[in-house]
């Protein structure tokens, strides 16, 4: 396996769509190669950072004025806030 | 979701409805079913529209054209697609919308916009790394072109399947998986100097 075909193999890799075999292709070329192993080990951490961030809560007055746009104050105080998934 | 007894209350059985059975209601003049509806997805069309527009304010005003047009329509909403499907799109588009409307109008104020993240001026120390990493991944993200931007934000950031993803943007499924590969080889090409420092704690 060449450079451009882990690149290409990336793909399905992160999203573990990838066939077993290839990726076992993936892997011994890794072994191999200091500038696709650094580089795929960027990638991954790229991944695993940003899907460690959490949503973050509406803010207050931003939510308050949602609500009352949609002529929705006199329910606001009914409901739940923050809501929590 | 915490737990809040609402039995009584107007709302009380309207949180074990299903979003389509919330929209007939609404549809009917029903507005606590709106007010559930709304609440159920407040949060994320705002990081939908926060991601997508790179800032606050036009986060804001892309939440409130998202959920103003939910109302305007709710008429015309058959249920061909699902509820959730079809508000993401409206948010996609309130977003994109937004951000033409601000390049192509030069702000009154000299175009000073406030920034992505707040200042850390009242920041707990402990929390300053956390948003300096924040704002690292959300100034990449705004730095994406339009097309990736989307998929990556839908796919990656509020966690939707690729069927979805397509279903929203309108495009194949191909052209998903297509444009979060992408999309991850732009961000790691902009994360990774980070990295480098943070092995060598040497980040500034």
């Amino acid at each position: 396996m060449k450079c451009k075909e882990v690149f290409e193999a990336l793909q399905g890799w992160l999203d573990e769509d990838l066939a077993k075999e290839v990726c076992a292709e993936v892997e011994v070329h890794l072994e191999h190669c200091p500038d696709c192993r650094v580089f795929v080990d960027t990638l991954r951490k790229t991944v695993v950072l940003y899907r460690s961030q959490e949503d973050e809560p509406v803010p207050s007055d931003v939510h308050s004025r949602l609500w009352h746009q949609l002529e929705l104050d006199d329910i606001v105080a009914e409901i739940p806030f923050p809501t929590k998934e | 979701m915490e737990k809040i007894d609402l039995a009584g209350t107007r709302i009380g059985g309207l949180h074990q409805m299903d979003d389509e059975e919330l929209v007939k209601r609404a549809r009917g003049g029903d507005r606590p079913a709106l007010g559930v509806l709304v609440s159920r997805y407040e949060r994320r069309m705002y990081n939908a529209a926060l991601k997508i527009t790179g800032n606050r304010q036009d986060a804001e005003d892309a939440l409130q054209e998202t959920f103003l047009t939910l109302v305007r329509r709710l008429g015309s909403f058959r249920g061909d697609a699902r509820f959730s499907t079809w508000l993401y799109r409206v948010a996609v588009n309130a977003g994109l919308q937004v951000l033409r409307r601000r390049t192509e109008l030069p702000s009154l104020d000299g175009g000073e916009r406030a920034p992505a993240e707040p200042s850390h001026d009242r920041t707990p120390l402990k929390s300053v790394l956390v948003n300096e990493t924040k704002e690292l991944l959300n100034n990449a993200v705004a730095e994406l072109p339009e097309a990736l931007r989307t998929v990556f934000v839908l796919r990656e950031l509020q966690g939707l399947s690729t069927a979805a993803v397509a279903e929203v943007l309108e495009i194949s499924d191909q052209a998903v998986k297509n444009r979060l590969h992408r999309a991850r080889l732009a961000l790691r090409e902009k994360i990774a100097p980070y990295f480098d420092n943070e092995e060598r704690g040497i980040r500034s």
